[in-house]
């Protein structure tokens, strides 16, 4: 029986959410606000989120969140009292505690409502083991955060492991494999993630440099080097046109960009991390700085 | 276990199924570290007709080829006939120090591609 959140060594932190899972326990789905978790391809934990309106009242809001999942989810959601010996260490989160059943499976849940940043979780289990302090869903439960505390967000799903400031916007991602690229934006500055392996197979007849120039044409300029927290670097900054050509002309050199494209090859993960920041000023480093690839 | 569109086979149970080389097959290593693999394949109905209006010596087979990368060759050396393809997945991922998923998308698309040449067959456990 599992007893402190600790022997949950899986960390998974996507859009805002964290919360610790079994190591056998992996994503099966994943989208902005919505992600599902299972073993063995059987899911075993859902979460689903959403932000809540400007104007609203919690058991108005509440009731239109139940009466959707339960359409969308094909569900019933049957109302629970608070599992007794059950706390949470977060005191903003407010909890409505659910038994859930359909056609084929049942199990618990529970609607979090945070006060301070807005956003109605509901997260369900697909088990028939009740939601104790020392349980699995319990220790779930009590690992779970629905929002950073500083103005950084964590993000750490499929190896990767990152931080970005909170106010850029998560904009598009694609898990294929061999290449993960997550992008978000803020205001005119876009951030892309890179993550592509198996390194050792990508480099085997080619260099770092080279395969950089072929995933990213048009990188132009001197190539730096330096050393970061996953091994050494190359990096490119130069400014970058809005089309071709359109530096040649003095009234667009207003409109480019100023590109950063920050390249790893982290031999101990066997994978090649990338960070790639455009933005009208040179305020890129920052964020590379505090990025996955950041300097030591 | 009948593999047609009403009856398909669930996730789990095609994980659990062992793949099994088709032994007619001819490796051939070369330097670099690719493998080729050699087979006998049927002409199409269409061209053994051809042949036949142009009394050219009917053969009905031909030999293909076709040439697997580092990462081909190391799922192709996991099939033993022994392990399933869930075994394979965490063997590769293992290997290549891959998360789960993203294996499992390699290699059961890679077996997958093999199948349908009939260079592989899939067997119950």
């Amino acid at each position: 029986m599992l007893k402190k959140v600790e022997q949950l060594p899986e960390n998974i932190a996507w859009n805002g959410i964290s919360f610790k899972i079994p190591l056998a326990w992996e994503i099966d789905s994943l989208d902005a606000c919505h992600m599902l978790i299972g073993e063995d391809g059987q899911p075993r934990v859902e979460f689903k989120w959403t932000e809540a309106p400007r104007k609203f009242t919690l058991e108005k809001y509440l009731k239109k969140f139940i009466s959707q999942s339960q359409r969308m989810l094909d569900i019933k959601i049957h109302e629970l009292s608070w599992p007794k010996s059950f706390s949470h260490p977060v005191k903003n989160f407010e909890f409505f505690f659910f038994s859930w059943e359909s056609l084929s499976s049942s199990g618990y849940g529970t609607l979090i409502f945070c006060t301070q940043c807005k956003r109605l979780t509901m997260i369900r289990f697909f088990a028939d083991s009740k939601i104790l302090s020392d349980s699995l869903p319990g220790l779930i439960l009590t690992s779970f955060t629905d929002h950073p505390v500083t103005d950084h967000a964590h993000w750490q799903m499929f190896g990767m492991n990152f931080s970005v400031p909170w106010s850029f916007k998560l904009v598009d991602y694609s898990f294929k494999p061999g290449c993960y690229i997550v992008n978000f934006k803020h205001d005119r500055t876009t951030l892309k993630i890179f993550s592509w392996g198996p390194a050792l197979f990508l480099l085997s007849k080619t260099n770092l440099e080279k395969f950089a120039a072929a995933r990213l044409p048009g990188l132009k300029g001197f190539t730096q080097k330096g050393d970061c927290l996953r091994g050494n670097y190359l990096e490119w900054s130069y400014r970058q046109g809005r089309f071709k050509n359109a530096d040649a002309l003095p009234f667009l050199k207003r409109h480019s960009l100023f590109r950063i494209f920050r390249i790893c090859h982290d031999e101990k993960a066997n994978r090649i991390f990338g960070v790639q920041v455009d933005s009208p000023k040179e305020y890129g480093h920052d964020l590379i700085k505090r990025s996955m690839i950041g300097e030591i | 276990m009948k593999f047609n569109k009403k009856n398909t086979i669930k996730k789990n149970n095609a994980l659990s199924c062992i793949p099994e080389k088709n032994s007619f097959i001819e490796e051939i290593f070369l330097d670099s570290g690719d493998l080729v693999l050699s087979y006998q394949a049927m002409y199409k109905p269409f061209f053994i007709k051809i042949q036949k209006m142009m009394r050219l010596n009917s053969k009905k087979t031909f030999k293909r080829k076709i040439q697997l990368d580092r990462l081909g060759v190391d799922v192709w050396s996991l099939l033993d006939g022994k392990k399933n393809v869930k075994t394979i997945i965490r063997e590769f991922a293992a290997l290549h120090t891959l998360n789960y998923k993203e294996a499992e998308i390699s290699v059961t698309l890679f077996l997958r591609s093999l199948g349908e040449k009939g260079l592989i067959g899939l067997k119950e456990p």
